[in-house]
């Protein structure tokens, strides 16, 4: 079922189009992420939903009832910012009452649903202490315990483990996800840090210069990128690039080194689509130094990674592209590459779309 | 450095710190905020003096002696470029001034080379703010450069980058520092980048250096747990294990494993050991024992799953292709040879 949907959002900043015909549904239960570089919009469609920002046009639906007029209040959603935004002189229990105490809920319920949650997050012990008394992970524990205490439509989480250290990061980033399965709330999250949109999110919405750029699984676009700045955005590194001409079906395509390549499936393509230029997109793990591989290059670095290396390898004159290598030991000098085509793509260099 | 001592007020920034950066090295100085990574370059530049200890460069001592005339080139994490001088006289400004007072001739001359080492011919007339962040960035490092420093002292270099712009960096780094065959004295938080550029990676805790070993080392037998914990993403995992009758026994796993397979030591190890596996080392679908899929993460190269048994949860790294669903019970195996022993009062690794 239908949660939220977004119709043509748009947002102008005076002559700045911050977010541009943004269109989307998220369904019930679902985890959906907005990811981009800073800029792209993802933290103003996500205050326009809040109710925080009025749209220049368009118009948002909660549980099918258009809120798109209403104030933040009155559209049953809970916010949780990166910076936890935690009332300093009350302790972890006040706090995550706070919200129903100003609803009147009756006291005793108050008690319920706050313990109820506590559990959830695995905060019981903490809910006398103050939030000064709390470490920064367990402080956003209890802005989250906020906002679900509330038993909102949707939660609105605005890069909220940003704030937090490497380490932490990593494990609440966990938390949240298991802490989703088991709830099953419907979340909308902004991010920039593609790491986090992949390993939480059931869809991801890319977004770049106010507009959606793809909205798949991470599997489609860690696979399937549409476009060039979604394969070079997602993914660490991003997709290599390497520019190829066309030749003919049988003929292969030729590298910027002269020398030609074949794949008969790409060349089948090619040939439909009537592309003579064009981009072949790899991830790294899908080239490998190999004895006699399609492409050759010359090594720049070996970066270790502890269970595997990242090379830079040269393909042609300043044509840098990473390789990703299971062995322990490291190679020099030239090599060549062998190609799992059928995880390649092919761009279009003029309109940077995927050609399929 | 040889037994640096340095305290600010009552707090010890540095015990007992000797580090050699060898001549052409990559030497990265990696550590947690506070650790006193900044504080060991601005030693080693003369912005600060040691309490005790002594700092050579070239074998010659140094302490005492001026910053300008130790010639390390230091460049921040903020690297402020003139923003009403060209790229070009961004570059001639250290030699143009009173310090170094070079002839325009040869400022010309050696900014042509580092122009040439950098790709930044085509920018020499721009102003820094038609600059790219990288290219700021390679000005940056070419105004330190011009002066032809015995050492370049980095200061997390990288670290106001986005993460697209700091992968690629880390590459033309590397490159740059080979190619020059300079010494970089380099620090930074941040585990990857280390790994990744270091020759040697030295790490630092609380002012007292922990392990100095290649990339590859400090990840295989980190010194101690710290730098076990410290480096590897996700962390190493940890379990409690008792050596006794020719096994060992993981409590937290309720598993015996053959002593002699999985501790090739020559001492005896103490009646509780502290064991550690990283995530790459427990493979799933083998083995005798099952633990229940707790949390899969797609990380887009590969995956980790978090394996719950009993009350501990295992990080396990798998490949992309593999397909786990939550609640799922699967088979695990802990590589034998990988399992690393450490001493849970100590905390150094034993063997």
């Amino acid at each position: 079922m239908e949660r939220v949907r977004l119709e043509g959002l748009s947002k102008r900043f005076g002559a700045f189009e911050a977010v541009q015909d943004v269109t989307l549904s998220v369904f019930e239960g679902e985890f959906v992420v907005f990811l981009g570089p800073s800029g792209c919009g993802k933290t103003t469609t996500l205050r326009m939903i809040a109710g925080l920002e009025k749209p220049t046009r368009g118009d948002i639906f909660i549980a099918g009832k258009r809120v798109t007029q209403l104030p933040p209040a009155r559209r049953n959603i809970a916010f949780v910012f990166q910076n936890y935004a935690l009332y300093p002189h009350m302790t972890a229990f006040e706090n995550i009452a706070f919200p129903l105490e100003a609803q009147g809920v009756p006291r005793e319920e108050v008690q319920r649903r706050v313990r109820e949650v506590a559990k959830i997050l695995g905060l019981e012990h903490l809910l006398a202490l103050r939030p000064a008394q709390l470490s920064s992970g367990d402080m956003q524990k209890v802005a989250l315990g906020r906002a679900m205490v509330r038993r909102p439509q949707v939660f609105l989480m605005d890069e909220p483990l940003s704030g937090l250290d490497a380490k932490l990061r990593e494990e609440m980033r966990a938390e949240l996800k298991r802490l989703h399965i088991e709830i099953g709330a419907t979340t909308i999250y902004v991010t920039h840090d593609q790491i986090e949109a992949m390993s939480m999110a059931d869809r991801i919405v890319v977004m770049n210069e106010g507009r959606i750029q793809q909205v798949g699984s991470p599997k489609e676009v860690y696979l399937h990128p549409e476009n060039l700045f979604v394969a070079h955005f997602i993914g660490s590194p991003g997709m290599n690039f390497i520019p190829l001409l066309f030749l003919g079906e049988g003929r292969g395509f030729r590298l910027e080194n002269g020398e030609s390549i074949r794949c008969e499936a790409m060349e089948k393509l090619a040939m439909q689509r009537g592309v003579r230029e064009c981009i072949l997109g790899i991830r790294p793990e899908f080239l490998s130094i190999a004895a006699s591989g399609e492409i050759r290059g010359s090594v720049v670095s070996v970066e270790p990674l502890g269970y595997k290396n990242l090379y830079a390898v040269e393909i042609a004159p300043g044509r840098i592209i990473r390789v990703e290598d299971m062995r322990r030991e490291r190679f020099s000098g030239n090599v060549s590459l062998a190609v799992r085509w059928e995880a390649a793509c092919l761009f279009d260099p003029k309109t940077g779309q995927s050609i399929r | 450095m040889r037994d640096v001592e340095k305290r600010f007020g009552k707090i010890q920034a540095l015990r007992g710190m000797t580090l050699e950066v060898r001549d052409g090295e990559f030497l990265v100085l990696l550590g947690p905020t506070g650790a006193g990574k900044t504080t060991t370059l601005r030693i080693v530049s003369g912005l600060e003096e040691p309490d005790r200890g002594d700092v050579f460069i070239d074998g010659v001592r140094m302490n005492g002696v001026a910053p300008r005339d130790r010639n390390c080139a230091f460049v921040f994490q903020n690297y402020i470029l003139y923003p009403h001088l060209t790229v070009y006289d961004n570059l001639a400004f250290p030699l143009r001034s009173k310090l170094w007072r070079t002839e325009e001739g040869e400022i010309r001359k050696r900014i042509e080379h580092v122009a040439r080492v950098l790709k930044i011919e085509h920018l020499l007339q721009r102003k820094p703010d038609k600059l790219s962040g990288g290219e700021q960035q390679r000005v940056a490092l070419g105004r330190a450069m011009v002066r032809n420093p015995r050492i370049f002292l980095m200061d997390e270099p990288l670290s106001n980058l986005d993460a697209k712009l700091r992968e690629e960096m880390r590459v033309e780094l590397k490159s740059l520092q080979k190619n020059l065959g300079a010494t970089f004295f380099f620090v930074t938080h941040d585990h990857v980048e280390a790994m990744t550029l270091g020759d040697r990676v030295a790490v630092l805790n609380q002012g007292v250096l922990q392990q100095v070993g290649t990339p590859e080392e400090v990840y295989e037998y980190p010194a101690n747990v710290f730098v076990a914990r410290f480096v590897g993403n996700p962390e190493m995992n940890f379990l409690e294990g008792f050596p006794e009758g020719g096994k060992l026994y993981l409590g937290d796993l309720a598993l015996a494993l053959d002593l002699e397979k999985v501790w090739k030591g020559r001492e005896v190890l103490p009646s509780r050991v502290l064991v550690g596996i990283r995530p790459e080392n427990i493979l799933l679908g083998q083995g005798g024992t099952v633990g229940e899929v707790y949390l899969v993460e797609d990380l887009g190269a590969d995956k980790i799953v978090r394996l719950r048994v009993g009350e501990t949860l295992l990080r396990v790294r798998v490949p992309k292709e593999a397909e786990f669903s939550v609640g799922e019970k699967v088979p695990y195996l802990l590589v034998h040879e990988k399992l690393l022993f450490f001493d849970p009062i100590t905390e150094k690794r034993l063997g």
